[in-house]
């Protein structure tokens, strides 16, 4: 990720997680410690870089599917909350993908570009046998277009969502040898939605000269079903952390008689600067240190 | 989750095999749920593609599927609709190579412009005797400048009359229509409709939607005196939607052939093997809510014709008319000249 970007995000993130605390850098990562409490409550931050394929399916502009390859950058940041340490958590995800796709025959070249903003709470509860689950909802919003390049007046198809999305995940710490991971799984499913789509032969021309009638959808499953989920293992170093995982996700939308059905699976490594908390460190004060991921 | 991916794996689309059966019902498909013309021209395409698909054979190769498809499709007549592969574009030209041409460009650089004219924005300019300004605009694909508008109209704003010849003008980007028309009119207008297919339908469309037209910013310089606009069969597309724009003013006289139509906007799809099709979708209608896809006709006592022999031998017929319609204009009132007169 751009250094400046990563900035921004990173402060975007702060601003909102530190709302009531009082901010301090520790070493190897960002820890906020909250004055009034003697607990610890560091946010979590994972930035990855995501490889893999895409199917596309836009009927908008083609009745074919286009294949090719994905790249994404992502960061979520994690906390948990001052009222409720242990079973409170709020989320914040962002990312931007870019495809490069083709048609069956290789004759024409698709370009995906998609970026997300999610923020959330989840409720967290820890099982016997170190199992800790979590279920919570975010509000999200995400939006890109695919480029048909050899297409005239229908060129792009326009992605547009604001969805609320149920969120769940499960983990598990493992320890092999000397190396402490987590083992974990995170599900995001969009339930109720707006979401953009130009009528079945409508141009963009026609939405600039003002037509914005039927535009935007109000979506649920039957209409606008997608599903994101990463499964992950995440290896803790103390000072850092390295996550590897396989992503896929799915989207299938259904309006004006148009169809859009995108499928991608990805390969994601990533890093948690400052650790999550697994490979015990020397304590310092404040004594108890609360984690978000795990 | 189940639920919802079953739903939604509901709306399923067909899957298309890449051969030659599959290739020619994915286009026929196509077609028949996004053409937008079949009842202006009164087309069976069920029957259509019934004699074409009789005609595939298991032997026929690729090549010869191309040219069956590109047989169906100009079925169509129409010029907006095209099959490209890498060896050819199929093009229905009947539209144009059945009626006369009625201009020839170095006929009108020879003995009319004298080789000797401006020319910014893709418009070439000039003022012919008799104080008649004449500009010639080939083709809506030349982005056209505001600025250099501004000097179009400041060099020639000292006639009697203006003559903007669009023959052999095939169309290009509607939004340089807006650009042109804005310094005609001194208040909004409505030039024209559009209308969208919302289903697969032969009938499946949306309300016509309005398509206004502003005046240029008032610091821009306007033409407000009288208007011939030259067209023949060959003014397609955004030429055609511009002669129906130019037409509703009061102040325009459309001479010359019926353009050639062209009066819906084209999409794009493909094939299984790659090849991809153009066709009319969304129709553009005249002011009235009428269709312009069979052309704009010229205006009443207008319609007249410039043979090749006549052309050949220097004599723009169309042009000549015009020139006539706009000689005995008054010249425009020059506020400084009549200032100074008084002082």
């Amino acid at each position: 990720m751009n250094k400046r970007l990563k900035n921004i995000i990173t402060a975007l993130a702060l601003t909102i997680l530190a709302v009531n605390a009082k901010a301090e850098t520790a070493s190897g990562g960002i820890s906020l410690l909250q004055t009034d409490t003697a607990t610890s409550r560091p946010v979590t931050a994972t930035y990855s870089v995501e490889l893999g394929s895409k199917n596309v399916l836009a009927t908008y502009l083609s009745p074919l599917h286009y294949t090719g390859t994905d790249m994404a950058v992502a960061g979520t940041w994690s906390k948990a909350m001052p009222f409720s340490p242990q079973t409170s958590i709020m989320h914040f995800d962002a990312g931007a993908d870019f495809s490069n796709l083709w048609n069956p025959a290789r004759t024409a070249r698709m370009i995906g570009l998609n970026a997300w903003f999610r923020w959330g709470m989840s409720w967290r509860h820890r099982f016997p046998y170190q199992i800790q689950f979590t279920a919570g909802g975010t509000i999200g919003i995400d939006g890109g277009a695919y480029y048909l390049l050899r297409n005239g007046n229908n060129p792009v198809e326009a992605i547009g969502n604001l969805s609320l999305a149920a969120r769940i995940s499960g983990s598990r710490p493992f320890k092999i040898g000397k190396l402490h991971f987590l083992l974990s799984d995170e599900l995001s499913l969009p339930t109720f939605s707006l979401f953009f789509s130009p009528e079945y032969g409508e141009t963009y021309y026609e939405i600039y000269l003002g037509n914005r009638k039927g535009l935007v959808h109000p979506g649920w499953w039957g209409n606008n079903f997608r599903i994101d989920n990463l499964l992950s293992a995440t290896l803790d170093f103390g000072r850092t952390a390295l996550t590897v995982g396989y992503r896929i996700k799915a989207y299938n939308q259904w309006a004006n008689r148009l169809n859009t059905k995108i499928i991608s699976h990805s390969f994601v490594i990533g890093i948690v600067p400052g650790g999550i908390g697994l490979k015990k460190r020397i304590p310092r004060v404040p004594l108890e240190t609360v984690y978000s991921i795990y | 989750m189940l639920l919802g991916a079953t739903l939604s794996s509901c709306h399923d689309e067909p899957d298309y095999k890449n051969d030659i059966y599959g290739n020619f019902d994915a286009l026929w498909d196509i077609v028949d749920s996004r053409y937008c013309f079949f009842r202006e021209k009164d087309i069976d395409w069920k029957e259509i593609g019934q004699k074409y698909r009789a005609q595939i054979k298991p032997e026929t190769n690729s090549i010869e599927l191309f040219f069956i498809c590109a047989a169906m499709l100009d079925e169509l007549k129409d010029g907006h609709v095209n099959l490209s592969s890498r060896y050819n574009t199929s093009y229905y030209r009947k539209w144009w190579s059945d009626y006369p041409q009625d201009f020839n460009l170095r006929t009108l650089q020879e003995y009319y412009l004298k080789f000797d004219y401006l020319t910014t924005s893709g418009i070439s300019y000039k003022q012919l005797p008799g104080e008649i300004a004449y500009m010639y605009y080939p083709s809506f694909s030349y982005p056209i400048g505001e600025t250099s508008l501004d000097y179009i109209l400041a060099i020639l704003h000292k006639s009697r009359g203006l003559i903007i010849d669009i023959r052999d003008n095939g169309g290009g980007a509607l939004t340089n229509i807006k650009t042109l028309v804005g310094r005609f009119i001194n208040e909004k207008i409505t030039g024209g409709y559009i209308i969208h297919k919302t289903g697969p339908g032969h009938s499946d469309f949306s309300e016509p939607y309005p398509i206004e037209y502003e005046p240029a910013d008032e610091n821009r310089i306007k033409w407000d005196g009288p208007i011939v606009l030259l067209t023949n069969r060959s003014c397609f597309s955004a030429a055609n939607d511009f002669t129906s724009v130019m037409k509703s003013l009061p102040n325009v006289t459309i001479v010359g052939a019926k353009t050639g139509g062209g009066g819906g906007l084209p999409f794009s799809s493909e094939l299984p093997v790659g090849w991809s099709v153009r066709f009319s979708a969304c129709p553009l209608l005249n002011p009235q809510g009428e269709c312009t896809e069979e052309g704009i006709d010229p205006s009443p006592g207008c319609e007249l014709h410039a043979t090749d022999a006549e052309l050949a031998a220097g004599k723009d017929a169309i042009l000549d008319f015009a020139i006539e319609l706009l000689k005995d204009k008054p010249l425009p009132d020059d506020g400084e000249e009549e200032e100074e007169e008084n002082k």
